[in-house]
């Protein structure tokens, strides 16, 4: 193949995968900023109340706050430190942790009712979800939907900044300067990690 | 037309330089970020721990907890981001993290005596997350800068994706695919928020 075709279809690669991550690339560049920043409030927006009559089986905490989630068709985390029993309102409460989600649950267990506080939040902690959500766990439709997206924009974004290696190589002999400092910055970093990670 | 030329140079100049800076950040984040995503692929297990008890050298001065904490560092031979906080005893516990690593100081009542707690999870999977999820100006200079420079790789991808898309709209007659990998990441990116929202 020759180097002009080769130029041909680089071009092509990095502009379509760089295009694809585009949009990624600037939410991801976006909620680094603002996880150090706290530019949008990420805080409670608001509220919903609503009771539903569920089944209470005989099981300990965490299995049983995962199957009234089921029951309440929530599919969520139910961490352990959340669950505990209320003696003086004889409820059992728990919560369930999902995307940009909490829901508070008071299980009644003489009247077999789960009374729910769906809690939404605001812009920022939405945001900064579609950032940490492309590695979620979750069985459920749009947040792997939107993982696979995530890690695709990802790659992408790498393939274009591959390819664009490939043009500086093209021109090294004109560009040499850029070939050092993009060389020197790298090693910086590297070093920079690897004695963050050793020395701290 | 020639202010616009002057504006496309400038457009191009800007793609170059951030991605001669974000070059790096996206290979290091990209591949922790993978490496958190397929954790399960990576060996893991839990952490070792190991905790003693030391009669205090010298009197605590729990008003400068700076101070106070690098001079435990150097005595007890620990680092890492240092922070601290009071128990529900209202005991004073100061933390010293670094990726694989957590060292915890928890004073007793008279700040004549600590109990040191290191945690130790050095596995590969469990750095990177650490390296990955390193942020925020606090901790000393090593972390304060290395929060300056995840700014200034955010703006470098915000400025490398935009400018990227504008170069590519001067062109989009010759390259009028380029609408649908634009569009749809944008679809798609609208509909993920109106769902969480």
């Amino acid at each position: 193949m020759k180097k002009k075709e080769i130029l041909k279809y680089a071009i092509r690669v990095h502009l379509y995968s760089g295009l694809f991550a585009s949009a990624f690339l600037i939410l991801a560049g976006f909620t680094a900023i603002n996880f150090q920043h706290d530019l949008l409030s990420t805080h409670p927006r608001d509220t919903l109340n609503y009771s539903q009559k569920v089944t209470i089986p005989d099981l300990p905490g965490n299995e049983l706050s995962q199957d009234i989630a089921g029951q309440l068709n929530i599919s969520g985390h139910t961490p352990n430190w959340d669950y505990r029993f209320d003696k003086k309102e004889n409820l059992i409460k728990f919560k369930i942790h999902r995307p940009a989600r909490l829901y508070e649950v008071d299980l009644n267990h003489q009247t077999c009712e789960a009374n729910v506080s769906e809690i939404s939040f605001k812009s920022g902690a939405i945001l900064e979800i579609m950032h940490k959500t492309t590695m979620i766990d979750l069985p459920d439709g749009p947040l792997v939907g939107w993982a696979i997206f995530g890690q695709l924009a990802a790659f992408s974004a790498f393939l274009a900044t591959l390819v664009s290696l490939y043009f500086w190589w093209s021109k090294s002999i004109s560009h040499r300067w850029q070939w050092i400092v993009g060389g020197l910055s790298s090693f910086c970093v590297l070093i920079y990690v690897i004695y963050l990670w050793l020395v701290g | 037309m020639a202010g616009r030329i002057k504006l496309q140079k400038l457009n191009r100049q800007i793609h170059l330089f951030t991605s001669f800076f974000m070059l790096i950040f996206m290979l290091l984040y990209t591949f922790t970020g993978f490496v958190m995503s397929k954790h399960e692929w990576f060996p893991h297990g839990p952490a070792a721990i190991e905790e003693q008890t030391y009669l205090l050298p010298f009197t605590a001065d729990t008003s400068h907890i700076e101070q106070l904490a690098e001079k435990l560092a150097s005595t007890y031979d620990l680092s890492g981001r240092i922070s601290h906080a009071y128990t529900w005893q209202k005991k004073l516990e100061i933390t010293f993290n670094r990726p694989g690593y957590v060292s915890k100081i928890l004073f007793n009542q008279k700040l004549d005596s600590i109990s040191i707690k290191k945690e130790k999870k050095a596995t590969f999977g469990e750095i990177s997350t650490r390296i990955h999820r390193i942020h925020g100006f606090s901790g000393g200079p090593l972390y304060v800068t290395w929060a300056f420079l995840l700014d200034l790789a955010g703006l470098s991808a915000i400025l490398f994706g935009t400018t990227g898309v504008v170069m590519w709209y001067r062109v989009r007659k010759k390259f009028w695919y380029g609408w649908f990998f634009l569009i749809l990441p944008i679809l798609i990116s609208g509909l993920y928020f109106f769902y969480l929202y």
